[in-house]
């Protein structure tokens, strides 16, 4: 990577299906202890932005590097649980596939507080409970970049603050990029804003203005 | 019925046992507390996310989030890609 403190570096990264362009031309360099709220209206990019970082697309041109060690937490909008499995058996089988201390998987489950659920099958919990489950398993592992689409869509209150301090406690070793329409309640966990339009950076609170700039200037909000 | 019946009705039951218990015991495969190899650990962390990004896909295109164009690019990438990482599992 050119940036040396960079866990995540893209470089005119391009995307389209069929005659619709996604992505075009998107460069972003997002560094440790950054936090990125990616913003943007629906179809603006930021879903297929965030599976090409995660490795779950292919970009038609551009680079692409990500620090994929020890793994890379990703966490779409779906959450994509195993509807028949338990709450532990699906933290477990991430646990598992990350070679994760069984440990791990307790821990994970008493701090997103649904330690109490962990034998019900996921498809019997609240849409706040199910999106916690897929947070936990997103952050299991340690990973250096964490990638959240809409992560706080389904969240109680209560769900937003465990989210916003296990953000928060990343500090300087990871790199997070949460694609987002919430900015009121996410906005004080982050530390850079950018925002998408129609596939391309129309602005980024490193390059342009600070953050509350950006934020007054595309939604009318921010500090 | 014959001694030789019944044994072989009783090896047959065994094998039966042993060839499907994985598929009934999720919980106790998920829960085991061997280690993996980092090499396995990958492979199958790639499988499970390719799997479930998938299933992503699916429910996007049944939500109206994507169109069938970007449905079956996406698929086709994502079953290439997970084509590749069965193949590398094959051969470790």
């Amino acid at each position: 990577m050119n940036n040396p403190t960079a866990l995540l570096e893209i470089s005119g990264v391009a995307k389209a299906y069929g005659e619709h362009c996604a992505l075009s031309s998107v460069s972003l360099s997002v560094c440790q202890s950054e936090v990125v709220l990616l913003l943007g209206a629906n179809g603006a990019g930021k879903s297929t932005l965030l599976r090409i970082m995660a490795g779950l697309g292919r970009a038609d041109r551009g680079v692409v590097e990500v620090c994929r060690e020890p793994c890379v937490g990703f966490c779409s909008h779906h959450g994509s649980l195993y509807a028949k499995l338990t709450v532990r058996e699906n933290i477990a089988l991430t646990a598992r596939a990350l070679g994760v201390l069984p440990r791990e998987v307790d821990e994970a489950c008493s701090t997103w507080g649904i330690d109490k659920y962990h034998a019900k099958e996921v498809r019997e919990l609240s849409k706040g409970m199910y999106g916690r489950v897929a947070l936990a398993r997103a952050f299991l592992g340690s990973p250096r970049v964490v990638l959240l689409d809409e992560p706080s869509s389904n969240l109680d209150q209560e769900g937003v603050d465990i989210l916003c301090s296990k953000v928060a406690s990343g500090g300087t070793e990871k790199a997070i990029v949460i694609a987002t329409h919430d900015i009121s309640r996410l906005q004080d966990v982050a530390t850079r804003v950018v925002v998408l339009e129609r596939g391309v950076v129309v602005a980024d609170s490193v390059n342009n203005s600070d953050r509350g700039e950006v934020l007054a200037q595309y939604y009318g909000a921010g500090r | 019925m014959s001694v030789g019946l019944v044994l072989c009705v009783v090896l047959s039951l065994v094998i039966g046992i042993a060839l499907s218990a994985p598929y009934f015991e999720i919980g106790a495969v998920v829960e085991d507390d061997a280690i993996e190899s980092p090499h396995d650990t990958r492979l199958l962390d790639s499988k499970e996310r390719l799997l479930r990004a998938l299933k992503d896909l699916e429910q996007d295109f049944s939500m109206g989030k994507i169109d069938e164009k970007e449905l079956s690019q996406s698929r086709n990438e994502l079953s290439l890609e997970l084509a590749e990482i069965l193949k590398k599992d094959k051969r470790s």
